[in-house]
């Protein structure tokens, strides 16, 4: 039966399978089935741990190659941004503190900046390339995001530079604006 | 009200179709479908092979990234949601995005997907998105520009005004701006959605 409400509404009601098969009998409880899908990541970490390497390799390179400007500038940013998405989508926060903290800024920074068609904003990634290599080094492998709250914390106040930026922007042309050609200057903190 | 917490949810029987265009991070929530008990769990990675399983086998639930194809995904879900001779236009699909910025989760919920969940997934958030599909089966909606779950809630209580429903108060369905949504962002979404937050 459809309730028809007025010409552009109606609900339509559906025949729901898959709450029926499971609410069925059996199964797990929250409890067990997260204790079982925990195990079955376990197995599945060292495949993760080398898939991150890879990508983090990737994107040391990509993040490198975008500090020329030249003018494969923008392929070596969106190259960035598909290896940096990558570690962000797979590494858990929980093992991968840092990595994950950085790789999730940083989608974010290249996100926000194509939400506004903005220019990319070339000291800002610097700051997350030069954030990388740090936690890679001996010194800073086995620190925790916790452990770095300066590095952090400012890694969080560029982003909220970049959507400062962004909101400028958007204020003073209309969406869909070609990308300036211009990086923005970051303001001053 | 039914408790999710303290209840068991079965999905030996079901089948699940994971789009996801990177491998490593389908083969992350095909292993927690496996560690639920889930047996039969289809992996694609682009749309082609993704239609072709919907045509081919009967699936009950798609857990679609929006990335997949270059960001076309969303599209996709709009158009099983629109086409009305698409036998799976009404099946459960959850978005699995690593981009939750709330104009991306607005995007993922408005392209008519049952919920949305952040990568990287874990075993507590995927659990509680199947429970909440399991234990709140609703109906769809269809207007102009929509087709998807009815996404209003009955509220009882508010004092100004009448709500969307006949037999609701009000209807404060305004939509939230502002910076990227954590996953306890989204999850309490989900709460306010249970009834209150509670």
């Amino acid at each position: 039966m459809s309730t028809t409400r007025d010409k552009f509404y109606r609900e339509v009601p559906v025949d729901d399978n898959f709450s029926k098969k499971a609410l069925a009998k059996g199964g797990f409880t929250r409890e067990q089935a997260i204790r079982r899908a925990e195990s079955a990541l376990a197995r599945l970490e060292p495949d993760i741990a080398k898939f991150i390497y890879s990508e983090l390799k990737r994107l040391d390179g990509a993040l490198l190659a975008a500090r020329r400007r030249d003018a494969g500038h923008m392929a070596n940013i969106k190259d960035a941004y598909e290896a940096s998405g990558h570690i962000r989508d797979v590494a858990d926060p929980t093992i991968y503190s840092l990595l994950s903290f950085i790789t999730t800024l940083l989608c974010r920074v290249i996100e926000i900046s194509d939400g506004v068609s903005m220019a990319y904003p070339g000291e800002i990634i610097d700051c997350f390339a030069d954030a990388l290599l740090l936690v890679q080094s001996d010194e800073y492998r086995k620190k925790t995001a916790k452990d770095l709250s300066d590095l952090t914390t400012a890694l969080e106040k560029t982003v909220v530079a970049v959507e400062a930026m962004a909101g400028k922007l958007q204020k003073q042309k209309p969406l869909g604006h070609p990308r300036t050609p211009d990086t923005p200057q970051l303001p001053q903190h | 009200v039914l408790s999710i917490r303290n209840s068991a949810i079965n999905i030996g029987g079901l089948s699940f179709l994971i789009a996801d265009p990177n491998p490593h991070s389908g083969s992350v929530i095909h292993s927690i479908l496996r560690g639920f008990g889930a047996t039969r769990i289809v992996d694609v990675r682009t749309i082609r092979d993704t239609i072709q399983v919907l045509i081919d086998q009967k699936i009950d639930m798609l857990l679609l990234d929006p990335q997949l194809e270059k960001g076309r995904g969303l599209d996709f879900v709009r158009s099983i949601r629109r086409d009305p001779n698409n036998p799976c236009r009404t099946m459960p699909i959850l978005i699995v995005t690593g981009d939750t910025r709330t104009s991306a989760v607005k995007a993922a919920r408005d392209c008519g997907a049952n919920l949305v969940i952040a990568k990287p997934v874990s075993p507590a958030a995927l659990y509680e998105r199947l429970a909440w599909v399991a234990f709140n089966p609703r109906n769809f909606a269809e207007a102009a520009d929509y087709f998807g779950p009815d996404r209003r809630f009955k509220i009882e209580g508010l004092p100004d005004g009448s709500g969307r429903r006949s037999d609701d108060s009000a209807a404060p369905m305004a939509d939230a701006e502002g910076p990227a949504m954590s996953q306890n962002e989204i999850d309490n979404l989900l709460q306010e959605a249970q009834g209150g937050g509670s």
